[in-house]
């Protein structure tokens, strides 16, 4: 009876082709939808696998240290010691340490100013270095002036040729550009510390001309990556304990592969999230479209098993037709992301600084096509699993499924509501499936509405919370001077009369040592009330008294310290045990950081050298300020600080990264609802055809049956995106923490613009209803005298 | 002489069906008289429904022109042709087409929220007509699928009359009853027509024919001829051979 | 529907008891006191040692400061423990205050975890008491409903199913549509109503098979007649046993042949006409079209055309005008009005040109086999031309009219209406 196999099977095939050709629109949706998917799942797979890898190729290809220091010295017994100290232990298979200059220095960047802490070395000895070696990225024939980072000479910063100023201890250097370079570990203002390499005469001359401080430079390796950190806490302490006049800083692998990935984790964060969501919105456009799909053919899927076909014919057609779709929109969806991922890279090159060319990957295109066709082949499989429970006789009398014993929503005698408003409630009422697709869609949809208005009031509106979160505090200017001049400087401040207020915030190379644990960075400050960011403390409170200190919140959890514990702290050789006040977040030193009272941390050391922040009346020029405080102090100030122009300088690749990103959500978002609605309007309209040319021939016009069918959908899109907006407000930052976990966030303090969003559901609600009325028109082709010369 | 309320000039209608056009019009110029019950008879394939939904708008004619007062409904566009339906006209269906979704009191409300913004006074006459047609209260309630074909048809004359058009058009009432409720049906038109409501009714059956007092027979798309039978009364044997004679001599 | 409402329902509250279940068994019990608190206490009080009359509380916390000599020197409220052996029985936090290296006095916080247990027990089995009401109570709703929809609709079907074995299907099944088994019974009833039908389509299909075995049987019966009479005649003329029967076959055999050839014939030969005209139905709108085609010169001035049904043959109709146009192109050449209007239930199309008509007496000539008018002196032409298109038009059931208008030649082509034959 059955016959042969293959030849039914063929048939199946027909069938499901037959499917797609009469469903021309809902496959355009779900290839859309599948497309926009596999796009960012793969865009998301490479950035995460391969793109996270180029780090370590780029570590590894230049043989850099796991452990970077920097000390300031003058003499030559440091560098003796310091070898014999670095050849002692086993733990270190390779080590080249040189000879540079190390001090804080600014130049303009992104339209503001970058200042950080530099290492100067000699081009042509920093590119023979053994471990830690450079690379020259882009070279000219300029043959005197200097090397940057190649991070400055993206997005139009700097090219060969250019001059560049560079500040350095209140004096100015200008260079000619004679290159670009490449580092691992300190090749951007990501690394704690960023190296400026000199051509041989113009460091000859910087030697002679600056009252820099001498300093060596060393990158080490060692043998277990995982150690480096203890390995580099155990070497500071050691110096410390040798030379406690020597200010040793550095950073370690750890710490760097994870700041210059930073925009990488964050944008494949959000890839991986929409690729999901986006996914999820699609299963679920899929699995009501077969229930629909075998609503109304009912009466052909039981004619087809009344002449023989089996139940897994028909469900082997649904599977060929959606898999094959989807399968083939995965395809060109990642085709997509490689025409995108240049684009993206040249974005993320903007932050991470490390040069990376885009290449073909096998294995997250094989992940995308499996992952997507397997969701979708699944979720048509257990929609399309009804089809087994079809009886062919009753199917084909088509009374029993459809047949409901349904309530009378919204009588029309007893309801305030206009007739149209009234009918389209019925219509509501009536459709559970719909709704439910409406409600998925527009709660995935205001989540993203609502991290995009996040993002845009985070970055683009005002990144102050995005910077407290990030970088914890912050003021108009910064004065670092040398303590025997703090007396001077706090009259001056107290004097003037546009300071609003000052207050000591100093964090200059200053750690103490957790006994039993890392070392931390520490930042000491007189008074916790005057601090600018409230927000650095997520868990307790500020520290009070002399005996209590904050923690950073990631370290906490590390190693399972709570709030009130009490821990001991060294600093040479002095100890004390402090109370935990509360829990700091910041993710400058990736959380190893903590904050003391100035009367806390003299217990263990005096403060070596102090930094005021200061903040300024409204409208005071912060340059012109800076000017005549380094006036009056003279060569006292070791560094002075226009923190308002590195914040926005630093923040313009963030506040370009979301522009792109919220940019990109929009779209999609508007992409997603135009399809979701395009095939619910779609299934509204093919279930209610009967109703509709009824309602026509008793003289409804094509518009009202049109705003009708548009208020339908309406209470479920309005309900589901107040409900959607309203836990997405709540949800975002626990959201953003998961997201930013990986830099040091414990717990996201991003403001969420309630206005915002709520405008931004409001036009979403408004623009799902334009397009609810524009997929309505297809109203205008329901005809009455069709239905009546149709039956 | 009776006021005219429609009237068709040259209204052909034509249909493409698998390339080639047919032709199921053809220049039918008829008038219709208010207060007449006006009956379209006609072997199946004549154009009868055609006639009808062309007559009243629910349709547009491929040629010719239709004439509502000094209103041109054949020149009206979609929209403007649901207005004059929802004003003008009451429809009555073969297959009923009552709306599944609503209770049978809503369908009828349904209609009449579209033209009369007066809900209680909708619900009012609502009641009067469902008295009318002797449907009780319990069964307005109800679905269509509830009820008895009988009792959706006489539902669906009401829906039809509640905006009280000017023109009650029927196709084929009773076409999806049995004997005894398709006689329901009719009664309730007659009574309708009595009161003074006018009827165009199609259909292609002599005992519905019989309740007309103009007999118009649709052949191959044109008018063959009419037949003024006078008003209806039962058992009218003088009339029912009238009529006779005249479906003969039209070939029936 | 509603007994998944239920189930959810109860899902929904057994899920909630055991979450809360866990949260209370895995719930931190924060008997310690908060230490960050308690040492701000100390600092403060600390702060304050020199003048405890100034003293204010700055924590959540109750403490009592005794000095060196055990006296109570603050208390942040009464009913706290107020000396060092109270405290410990209370399992309150005692700490020394230490002023300038030396041991100044005491402060005790209160403990108040235990209080803080005791209420957080009793919530629980106040929650717990309420959850456990409300699910009884829908157990409770639903066996009922149970009842009501499902055991009470099986008693019905009983008496249904009887009936049905006996054979009767005439009496339908009472359907309540309010309860749980509305559609399973409703199929009960279709599975009834089924029965029925396919009983009486068996029987109508019976009634059929035997009128035409009727039928075919009356239909044999003839030939059988006339074989039956040609064999008796031949067997009468022959002496020879072998020609009368071989006779009496080939007869009968011929008759048939002839029948059916002849059946066969009559059809084909209907459809060997030439130059039919076939008639069809036609909108007036595709006029303007063939005058159009037809007057390849340009020369007409062609009306508005009434919107109205044409019976006609487009082909034909096509060569009358195109006949008309290409004689006034001939004989008159000059501008053409046509003018198209509704007359006497037929479409009027006249067609006239400015050459200054024919002779009147000529007229009624034009329409012959082979006739030319008197100017068509020196014109090529046969003068087939009009005799056809007036033979089309009598055929389309039109007509074809010939006069002297006022400046030229005037022919009227009559379209007959679809609708008035």
């Amino acid at each position: 009876m059955r016959g042969n196999k293959s030849v039914n099977y063929n048939k199946s095939i027909l069938l499901a082709r037959a499917n797609i050709r009469r469903g021309k629109g809902q496959t355009a949706a779900i290839v859309m939808l599948v497309l926009l998917s596999s796009l960012m799942m793969n865009l998301w797979l490479m950035l995460s696998t391969d793109y996270r890898k180029n780090f370590d190729r780029c570590h590894d290809r230049l043989n850099d240290g796991h452990i970077n220091l920097a000390a300031y010295v003058t003499g030559e017994d440091f560098k003796e010691f310091f070898t014999a100290a670095l050849e002692k232990r086993p733990d270190i298979t390779e080590f080249t340490i040189s000879d540079g200059f190390c001090a804080p220095f600014s130049f303009k960047y992104n339209g503001g100013e970058i200042t950080h802490l530099g290492v100067l070395l000699e081009k042509e000895d920093a590119l023979s270095r053994k471990a830690g070696k450079f690379e020259i990225t882009e070279d000219s024939d300029y043959k005197s002036g200097i090397y940057l980072p190649m991070l400055y000479g993206t997005r139009n910063n700097y090219a060969a040729g250019d001059r560049i100023k560079i500040t350095l201890l209140g004096e100015e250097f200008e260079y000619t550009v004679c290159g670009f370079f490449n580092s691992a570990m300190i090749g951007s203002h990501n690394c704690g510390m960023m190296a400026l390499l000199l051509t041989e005469d113009k460091f000859e001359e910087f030697s002679s001309e600056s009252c820099a401080l001498k300093s060596v430079y060393a990158s080490v390796r060692v043998k277990d990556i995982s150690k480096s950190e203890s390995v580099s806490a155990e070497l500071k302490d050691a110096i410390s304990k040798e030379f406690p006049d020597v200010v040793v800083t550095g950073n370690n692998y750890e710490m760097i592969a994870v700041s210059r990935y930073v925009s990488q984790m964050i944008c494949s964060g959000i890839l991986s999230a929409m690729a999901f969501l986006v996914l999820l919105i699609g299963v679920v456009i899929i699995v009501s479209n077969i229930a629909n799909y075998i609503r109304e053919n009912m009466r052909n899927l039981g004619a087809l098993k009344a002449v023989g076909y089996m139940s897994g014919q028909l469900v082997f057609a649904l599977l060929a037709q959606f898999a094959g779709i989807s399968l083939i929109a995965a395809l060109i969806g990642t085709a997509v992301s490689y025409c995108i991922f240049p684009e993206i890279n040249s974005m993320m090159i903007a932050q991470t600084g490390i040069p990376y060319a885009v290449k073909f990957q096998l294995v997250p295109i094989l992940f995308t096509l499996i992952f997507i066709s397997g969701v979708v082949s699944a979720s048509v499989y257990f929609s399309a699993k009804k089809i087994k429970k079809i009886e062919p006789i009753t199917a084909m009398r088509q009374g029993i499924a459809t047949h409901s014993f349904k309530k009378n929503h919204v009588e029309l005698e007893k309801t305030h509501l206009p007739v149209n408003a009234a009918l389209a409630m019925k219509t509501t009422f009536g459709g559970l499936k719909q709704n439910i697709t409406v409600c998925v869609t527009m709660l995935v949809i205001s989540l993203i509405l609502v991290f995009s208005a996040t993002s845009f009031r985070n970055t683009i509106i005002d990144i102050k919370p995005m910077i407290e979160m990030i970088a914890g505090e912050h003021a108009d200017s910064a004065i670092n001077i040398n303590p025997n001049r703090e007396e001077e400087l706090i009259e001056k401040l107290r004097e003037d009369g546009r300071v609003e207020k000052f207050y000591l915030f100093t964090n200059n190379n200053m750690e103490v040592q957790h006994v039993g644990g890392l070392s931390l960075a520490v930042s000491v400050t007189d008074d916790c009330s005057k601090l600018n960011n409230r927000s650095l403390i997520i868990e307790g409170r500020f520290p009070r008294y002399e005996n209590e200190f904050a923690v950073a919140a990631k370290y906490a959890k590390d190693n399972g310290i709570r709030v009130g514990d009490e821990i001991a702290l060294r600093i040479g050789n002095s100890e004390e045990k402090y109370i935990i006040s509360g829990f700091l977040q910041c993710t400058n030193n990736l959380g190893k950081d903590c904050l003391m009272i100035r009367e806390g941390y003299e217990k263990l050391s005096p403060v070596p050298n102090v930094t005021y922040y200061i903040n300024l009346e409204e409208g005071t020029d912060i340059d012109g300020f800076n000017g005549e405080l380094s006036d009056r102090l003279g060569s006292d100030v070791n560094s002075l600080q226009n923190i308002r122009l590195i914040i926005e300088s630093v923040g313009g690749v963030y506040v370009l990264l979301m522009t792109f990103l919220v940019i990109a959500i929009v779209i999609i978002s508007c992409i997603v609802i135009v399809f979701v609605m395009y095939l619910l309007i779609r299934t509204v309209l093919n279930g209610k055809k009967r109703d509709y040319g009824i309602l026509k021939a008793l003289g409804y016009t094509t518009r009202q049956l049109v705003t009708q069918t548009a208020l339908s959908v309406m209470p479920s899109v309005t309900l589901s995106a107040a409900v959607g907006i309203f836990v997405s407000i709540q949800l975002i930052n626990p959201l953003m923490t998961v997201f930013l976990s990986g830099v040091g966030i414990v717990k996201s303090i991003l403001t969420v613009p309630v206005d915002i969003c709520i405008a931004a559901g409001i036009i979403l609600v408004a623009f799902t209803f334009a397009v609810a009325c524009l997929m309505s028109l297809r109203v205008k082709k329901i005809s009455p005298i069709e239905l009546i010369s149709g039956e | 002489m009776k006021e005219i309320l429609l009237k068709t000039e040259s209204l052909s209608k034509s249909f493409s069906s698998g390339g080639a056009l047919q032709h199921v019009l053809k220049n039918v110029d008829m008038e219709i008289y208010r207060g007449d019950f006006t009956v379209i008879m006609g072997a199946s394939g004549a154009g009868k429904s055609t006639l009808l939904y062309a007559l009243s708008g629910m349709d547009t004619p491929s040629l010719g022109k239709i004439t509502f007062g000094d209103q041109v409904i054949s020149d009206l566009n979609s929209d403007g042709l649901a207005v004059f339906r929802r004003e003008h006209c009451g429809f009555v269906f073969q297959q009923i087409y009552l709306i599944d979704s609503m209770s049978v009191f809503d369908n009828v409300m349904a209609a009449g929220l579209l033209v009369n913004k007066d809900k209680s006074a909708l619900v009012i006459r609502a009641g009067e007509l469902f008295a009318a047609v002797d449907i009780p209260e319990k069964t307005q309630r109800k679905f269509p699928a509830q009820i008895s074909g009988g009792e959706a048809q006489r539902a669906g004359i009401v829906r039809a009359l509640i905006n009280s058009p000017e023109i009650l058009f029927a196709d084929e009432p009773t076409g999806a009853l049995n004997s005894k409720t398709g006689l329901e049906v009719l009664n309730t038109l007659t009574e309708f027509n009595k009161q003074g409501q006018s009827v165009v009714m199609v259909t292609h059956d002599m005992r519905s024919a019989r309740r007309g007092n103009r007999i118009l027979y649709l052949k191959d798309g044109f008018i063959l001829g009419e037949c003024d039978l006078g008003k209806y009364r039962p058992n009218d044997r003088e009339r029912h051979g009238k009529l006779s004679e005249f479906l003969a001599k039209m070939g029936w | 529907m509603r007994n998944g409402v239920v189930t959810v329902a109860l899902i929904i509250m057994f899920a909630l008891e055991l979450t809360l279940l866990i949260w209370f068994a895995f719930r931190k019990t924060e008997g310690g006191q908060d230490t960050v608190a308690v040492n701000e206490a100390v600092q403060s009080v600390r702060g304050d040692w020199r003048d405890m009359a100034s003293h204010v509380n700055k924590t959540e916390l109750d403490y009592v400061v005794l000095d060196s000599g055990g006296k109570v020197i603050f208390k942040t409220k009464e009913g706290l423990s107020e000396s060092v052996n109270a405290a410990v029985a209370h399992r309150d936090t005692i700490l020394d205050i230490e002023v300038g290296g030396c041991v100044s006095g005491k402060i005790i916080v209160y403990n108040a975890g235990s209080d803080a247990l005791e209420s957080s027990r009793n919530v629980l089995a106040l929650v717990f008491g309420i959850s456990a009401a409300v699910q009884i109570s829908l157990c409770v709703g639903y066996l009922f409903y149970l009842y009501r929809a499902v055991i009470k609709p099986f008693r019905g079907l009983k008496g249904f199913a009887e009936r049905v074995a006996g054979g009767n299907l005439d009496i339908p099944l009472e359907m309540d549509r309010d309860n749980l088994f509305g559609a399973f019974t409703e199929s009960f009833d279709i599975m009834r109503s089924e029965l029925k039908k396919a009983k009486l389509a068996e029987a109508q299909v019976n009634a059929s098979k035997k009128e035409l075995v009727a039928k075919l049987s009356h239909d044999i019966r003839t030939p059988v007649a006339s074989i039956k009479a040609l064999s008796e005649l031949g067997a009468a003329l022959f002496e020879n046993e072998k020609t009368r029967e071989t006779f009496g076959r080939i007869n009968s055999k011929a008759d048939q042949i002839t029948t059916l050839a002849g059946n066969l014939f009559s059809a084909a030969l209907e459809e060997l006409r030439q130059l039919t005209v076939t008639p069809s139905d036609m909108p007036s709108g595709e006029l303007s079209g063939m005058l159009e085609n037809a007057d390849y010169f340009n020369k007409a001035r062609i009306s508005d055309i009434p919107e109205c049904m044409l019976y006609a043959d487009k082909l034909r109709l096509q060569q009358v005008f195109d006949n008309i146009f290409a004689n006034s192109y001939k004989y008159a050449n000059t501008d053409i009005e046509v003018r198209i209007f509704l007359q006497n239930k037929r479409l009027a199309v006249e067609i006239e040109d400015r050459g200054g008509g024919v002779n009147a007496e000529e007229l009624p000539l034009l329409k012959e086999k082979f006739r030319r008018g008197g100017n068509s002196v020196g014109v090529d032409g046969a003068g087939l031309g009009l005799y056809i298109s007036d033979r089309f038009m009598t055929e389309m059931k039109g007509e074809l009219i010939i006069e002297n208008g006022s400046a030229g030649l005037k022919i009227t082509v009559l379209i007959s209406l679809s609708g008035n034959n």
